[in-house]
């Protein structure tokens, strides 16, 4: 008697466990969004279009924020007003924490004295990309280093790799703190990290990311690095150049002129 | 033989509660963080990992640390450690549960926690800790509790948990090292980071033989369990040996880098200070400072542990204060651990007495 219920009860937790696998993949895709991949379809391939900035600090304003504020708006990036929560996908900051292993010995206050822009470097290596579990974080065809918000699990194993401090997280709801609402851009919710896009939404539609369009002098040109006849690649071969922190291997797509 | 939990004396049982205790303010608090948001720790964009990461590396060193028990007497069939092995399994079998559940409660969307399944990604160092974690803990729980069994019966354990079992050592050295591997990912750790995995390999089994050791000794004044002299003698040494490696690397970062936290030189001088006691015979054969020394090397590598986190992307030390209901979430996922590994523990004390009786 005991034997038989045994097995009985072996029997039907098998069973049922067989059913909630098979339900599951039945009705894999019944909570997802629809995707359009036509969009994507006459796209180049992968490695022949490699998005990158050049920021020429020669022509950038200090005390000006407009790029700052454009991202902000276009992105519904939230602002805390603290430090500890904040989120920022485009910042300025001093030269001494943008380039903190570059030293700064000697060098004319004209050029370390200005706060500098900073954003997600769009790595050609991008350590949070290797570092994310569930590839939440990953690299695209063009080279942007991009984050599905759905499927981060707010790890922030991303955040703690990224040698740039360039990955915010959602410490609290963050729908409270946009300013303004921007209803072509989704927000984001507590508990998910965020960071700069190059606008690929923008880019698919074929504009320029917002901070660009919205500087008033050119300090910021924005091309594909792989085109040798880009505006910035233009710019990389006549002028020197510098990048954060390039000791460390990850290959930024950021390119600074100080 | 899960029932011989539901007996016990008072003090079995005043134990019961105060973990039940610690379980319900840990479940408290975690629901005000799911409410709130991570901002109810102390953590910022400064500090992303604390408490529940340090637990996290902790714990999945002492899970690691089992298979110095559990080699011995299963590989050379060293029969002094016999009667600890399957208390070090269940002890790796907790460890690993209590680590995988560090980590779920520093998930900002805990909800999501078997994506980390679905999606696991080999170069990431944190999916490979979270498979190695969930795999440690059932390959010990199913070998532990079959050894268990099978003694209880006074039968020849099944051939099937030798091949399980020699499969938990190189998977026990692995847990260190990835987890080494996830704290070598911070940008600011400096030529240090490619020591880690080498670093926690070693702390792991200085501190979790040392929380080995604690346990046996609560054990024996707590029941009738004792795990013998020789054992004892041997887990000491293990204990020193690993100890003298982990507090030269320890020692090595606090002398090489020009600004590390106050915690690592505190998790350096306790460790020293109670390593030193089991060197000398006369504090080694004393209870009190047997234990003391124990504690303290457990409390040197949980230090060690915490004070790697402290560095901002930029490298600067960040001064970090955890809140009431963050450690309250991390003691919740301790006790409800820590609970697990008592019901366990309470199988194998009877099952050794009923051994004992006949």
């Amino acid at each position: 008697m005991n034997e038989e219920r045994r097995e009985f009860i072996k029997k039907t937790s098998l069973g049922f466990l067989v059913g909630i696998g098979a339900g599951s993949g039945l009705f894999l895709n019944f909570l997802m969004e629809k995707t359009d991949a036509s969009l994507w379809s006459d796209k180049s391939t992968a490695g022949t279009i490699r998005w990158g900035m050049l920021i020429d600090m020669r022509k950038c304003i200090d005390g000006c924020q407009k790029c700052v504020d454009a991202c902000r708006l276009v992105h519904n990036v939230p602002d805390f007003g603290d430090t500890r929560y904040q989120i920022e996908w485009l910042k300025k900051s001093p030269y001494r924490e943008v380039f903190p292993t570059s030293g700064e010995d000697f060098m004319s206050k004209e050029r370390t004295g200005k706060s500098v822009p900073s954003l997600c470097n769009h790595c050609a290596e991008p350590p949070c990309a290797a570092v994310c579990p569930t590839q939440a974080t990953f690299k695209r065809f063009d080279g942007i280093v991009a984050l599905d918000a759905h499927r981060c699990t707010g790890c922030r194993a991303c955040m703690a790799s990224c040698p740039y401090n360039a990955i915010s997280f959602n410490w609290k709801e963050p729908r409270p703190a946009i300013k303004a609402l921007n209803d072509l851009y989704p927000t984001r919710e507590k508990g998910v990290v965020e960071k700069c896009n190059f606008c690929s939404e923008r880019l698919l539609k074929g504009k320029l990311p917002a901070c660009v369009e919205a500087c008033p002098e050119t300090t910021l040109t924005f091309g594909d690095l792989n085109d040798p006849k880009s505006a910035i690649r233009l710019l990389l071969e006549k002028n020197q150049t510098m990048q954060r922190k390039p000791e460390l291997g990850t290959l930024p797509s950021v390119f600074y002129i100080i | 033989m899960i029932e011989k939990a539901l007996t016990g004396n008072r003090y079995y049982w005043l134990w019961i509660a105060l973990l039940l205790l610690v379980i319900a303010f840990g479940i408290s608090a975690c629901s005000q963080q799911m409410l709130l948001g991570m901002s109810v720790t102390g953590l910022g964009d400064d500090l992303r990992w604390g408490l529940s990461t340090m637990q996290f590396t902790f714990m999945a060193a002492v899970a690691a640390s089992t298979i110095l028990v559990v080699l011995p007497c299963y590989l050379h069939g060293y029969k002094p450690f016999g009667n600890i092995a399957v208390i070090a399994q269940f002890l790796g079998a907790s460890a690993s549960a209590i680590a995988l559940l560090s980590l779920f409660i520093d998930m900002g969307k805990p909800q999501l926690v078997l994506d980390l399944l679905r999606y696991a990604t080999p170069s990431s160092p944190y999916s490979w800790a979270f498979f190695l974690l969930t795999g440690y803990f059932f390959i010990n729980l199913v070998t532990g509790w079959a050894t268990l069994g099978a003694e209880r019966k006074g039968v020849p354990a099944p051939a099937w948990i030798k091949p399980v079992i020699y499969l938990s050592i190189p998977w026990a050295i692995t847990l260190p090292v990835v987890t080494g591997f996830v704290y070598a990912s911070f940008p600011s750790n400096h030529w240090i980071a490619s020591l880690f995995a080498l670093r926690l390999l070693s702390s792991a089994f200085t501190g979790g033989t040392a929380l080995l050791l604690l346990i046996i000794l609560i054990l024996k004044r707590t029941t009738d369990f004792d795990a013998g002299r020789e054992a004892t003698d041997k887990l000491v040494m293990l204990v020193t040996s690993a100890g003298v490696f982990t507090f030269t690397l320890t020692g090595v970062e606090c002398f090489a880098i020009s600004e590390v936290p106050l915690l690592s030189w505190l998790s350096l001088l306790i460790g020293i200070a109670s390593i030193t006691v089991y060197f000398v015979p006369a504090w080694k054969s004393s209870g009190r400072w047997f234990m003391g020394a124990s504690a303290g090397v457990v409390f040197s590598i949980l230090a060690e542990k915490g004070a790697a986190l402290l560095y901002s992307s930029m490298g600067a030390v960040v001064a970090y204060t955890p809140t009431l209901a963050e450690v309250s979430i991390m003691l919740g996922a301790l006790a409800l651990g820590v609970l697990f590994l008592t019901i366990l523990l309470k199988a194998v004390v009877a099952v050794k007495r009923a051994d004992q009786q006949a």
